[in-house]
């Protein structure tokens, strides 16, 4: 019979706690008008049946409002983290904030655009606690502080990229899983939330052609242009800068297991260093053609490809662009010359009687200095 | 005439002429080389010493300017000077000049008593002479495809500039050979001339060297003297 007159008591009397009685002992706690102003201490606090309540308390329970977001923090890295008991795993408020929280449209708040590179970077700018942890990649933060879309976003670009956009928000997912926009078949698309020309380009290319039909060593966006410090191409230290561009491409094209597992052509690079155009760039002529000034850059195809720009019907069209005179006549030869009979004959031929001319010419220069040398001694 | 104990080996045309080969060929080969090995040390030294990649082709591309200009001099003298007419004549390669370069050598082994009596130019000076004309012809012609190539692409296929980018490297490597190995060692190293023949500036020749190096040309001015 009690129960049924104390059980509506007490739910009365936990209704009846205001934000007041909490203040009385919380003296510090501010809770902002801007996000949760309207909500009681008891919203977020759950567990509290009287006062003094216990001093633990479960976490707050923000999923009761946001259980969109939380459904996704638990399918993420950093909620599989804390299910696994890993107590550096972050929670709501380590990326929020607690009391003080604001919506992420106020630049102060941490997970506004301008300042998530610097909340993600409070652990993850840590080697140390990569390495505890596991992550392969030790300091993202700092590669990425050195990157076009740090620089941009510093500038006030808020549309930059930040970490949030390329790794997703609350349901953080790592390279390995198949939904993670990093996955390596996701990265395009991902890259095209932003670069939609470049990526519409690019799926036409040879590299996203053949990285569905399975050859995933196809190169897509970040094997030449970087993940975190990725630069402008027009910064000198960016990995598509035109002097750059060569040791790029030939980390795939001068890769001996690579060239021989798709049949590749081979000696890309060393061809092209021994050119005319290798030479000057290398010696920082940058107008010189490098790799991309011929097979373009997002949108390349083999040259079999009668749209390839490197097709023979096309030559006349490449070469022209810094040669406007190139010929019908020009483009015959080839461009990646190598002193073979089969590829380049005039200049093997070159080289073949060259060298047995100034081999036998040195061998009688020799000669004669040998007696002329011995003659003269002998006579003194 | 005997009494005399130099005689006139070059005039002051010839030279200036050589004075203009030496500086342009030398430019040239440095400025050349430079290119060649572009990615070795030498190669990095040698454009560094040379003020830069800009500055070496402008250097190399002043030096052909001034080889080209030595040519026309040369060309020029030859056919309207006296003097250049009768000293081409005399350089002119002949069955005997073969001859004696192997009975030069038949002489040196000891397989033969008698040293070959060589001309006023014998077979050290044609062989320089000639392969320096046929190297400037072939400098000339592949370097000009390279040097106008936006005027070529119209004209010659890719694989023409590619042989006349061999060509030009190749015969880089052997102007550079035949000069150290042939020419700088018969007129500065080999013993007896070092530290140099000073002929080349005084244009002069000593009667102990005419009767040494050029025994047919020292009887000829002795035979000459009576009828003049």
């Amino acid at each position: 019979m009690f129960g049924f007159i104390i059980l509506p008591l007490f739910l009365i009397n936990i209704a009846l706690f205001s934000n007041q009685h909490c203040l009385e002992c919380h003296k510090k706690v501010v809770i902002l008008p801007e996000a949760h102003g309207k909500i009681k201490c008891t919203g977020c606090h759950g567990g509290i049946e009287r006062l003094p309540h216990p001093k633990k308390l479960p976490d707050a329970g923000c999923g009761q409002c946001h259980a969109e977001e939380q459904a996704s923090y638990e399918k993420g890295a950093h909620g599989y983290s804390l299910r696994q008991g890993n107590k550096a795993a972050p929670r709501c408020q380590d990326c929020h904030g607690e009391h003080e929280i604001l919506p992420v449209e106020y630049s102060s708040s941490p997970v506004n655009r301008r300042n998530i590179p610097e909340t993600c970077g409070k652990c993850h700018k840590e080697p140390l606690f990569a390495e505890k942890h596991g992550i392969p990649i030790r300091n993202p933060y700092e590669l990425y502080s050195k990157s076009q879309h740090f620089k941009a976003l510093k500038q006030g670009n808020m549309d930059a990229a930040v970490c949030t956009d390329c790794h997703g928000v609350h349901g953080i997912l790592n390279s390995s899983q198949p939904d993670a926009p990093i996955f390596r078949r996701n990265i395009p698309e991902t890259c095209s939330r932003c670069h939609k020309d470049e990526f519409e380009a690019f799926t036409r290319s040879i590299h996203w052609k053949a990285f569905i039909k399975g050859n995933t060593d196809a190169a897509l966006c970040t094997d030449c242009h970087g993940e975190h410090a990725i630069l402008s191409p027009s910064d000198t230290g960016s990995s598509v800068f035109p002097t750059e561009i060569p040791s790029t491409c030939i980390s795939c094209h001068g890769d001996v297991r690579l060239t021989s597992r798709y049949g590749l052509p081979a000696r890309r690079l060393e061809t092209y260093r021994a050119s005319y155009h290798g030479i000057v760039l290398k010696e920082g002529e940058l107008t010189a053609a490098h790799c991309a000034s011929c097979h373009g850059s997002h949108l390349i195809l083999p040259s079999s490809d009668t749209l390839a720009s490197t097709n023979p019907q096309n030559l006349i069209e490449t070469c022209g662009k810094c040669h406007p005179g190139a010929s019908a006549n020009f483009v015959r030869g080839r461009i990646h010359v190598e002193p073979k009979k089969s590829v380049s004959p005039g200049v093997f031929y070159v080289r073949i009687f060259y060298t047995i001319f100034i081999g036998s010419l040195l061998f009688f220069f020799i000669l004669h200095i040998i007696f002329d040398v011995r003659k003269r001694f002998r006579k003194v | 005439m005997t009494e005399k104990k130099e005689f006139l080996r070059l005039d002051l045309h010839q030279r200036i002429q050589h004075i203009l080969f030496l500086v342009s060929v030398t430019l040239l080969v440095l400025t050349g080389i430079g290119m060649r090995f572009s990615g070795s040390f030498l190669g990095k030294t040698l454009i560094f010493l040379e003020g830069g990649f800009k500055a070496r082709g402008d250097i190399h591309r002043f030096s052909a300017i001034l080889l080209i200009v030595t040519v026309f001099y040369h060309l020029l003298y030859i056919l309207f000077s006296e003097r250049g007419h009768k000293e081409f004549l005399q350089i002119v390669l002949k069955w005997k000049d073969i001859r004696d370069y192997w009975y030069s050598l038949f002489y040196d082994l000891g397989f033969r008593r008698e040293k070959p009596k060589l001309d006023w130019y014998c077979y050290r000076e044609k062989f320089q002479y000639w392969a320096f004309a046929l190297f400037t012809i072939l400098m000339g012609f592949s370097g000009a495809i390279l040097w106008f190539h936006r005027f070529f692409f119209s004209i010659l296929p890719k694989w023409a500039f590619d042989m006349a980018l061999e060509v030009h490297g190749w015969t880089g490597t052997l102007v550079l050979i035949f000069l150290v190995l042939w020419h700088l060692y018969i007129v500065h190293l080999s013993p007896g001339k070092f530290p140099m023949s000073k002929s080349w500036i005084t244009g002069r020749i000593t009667l102990k060297e005419l009767k040494e190096d050029h025994e047919k040309a020292f009887e000829d001015l002795l035979d000459e003297e009576p009828h003049r």
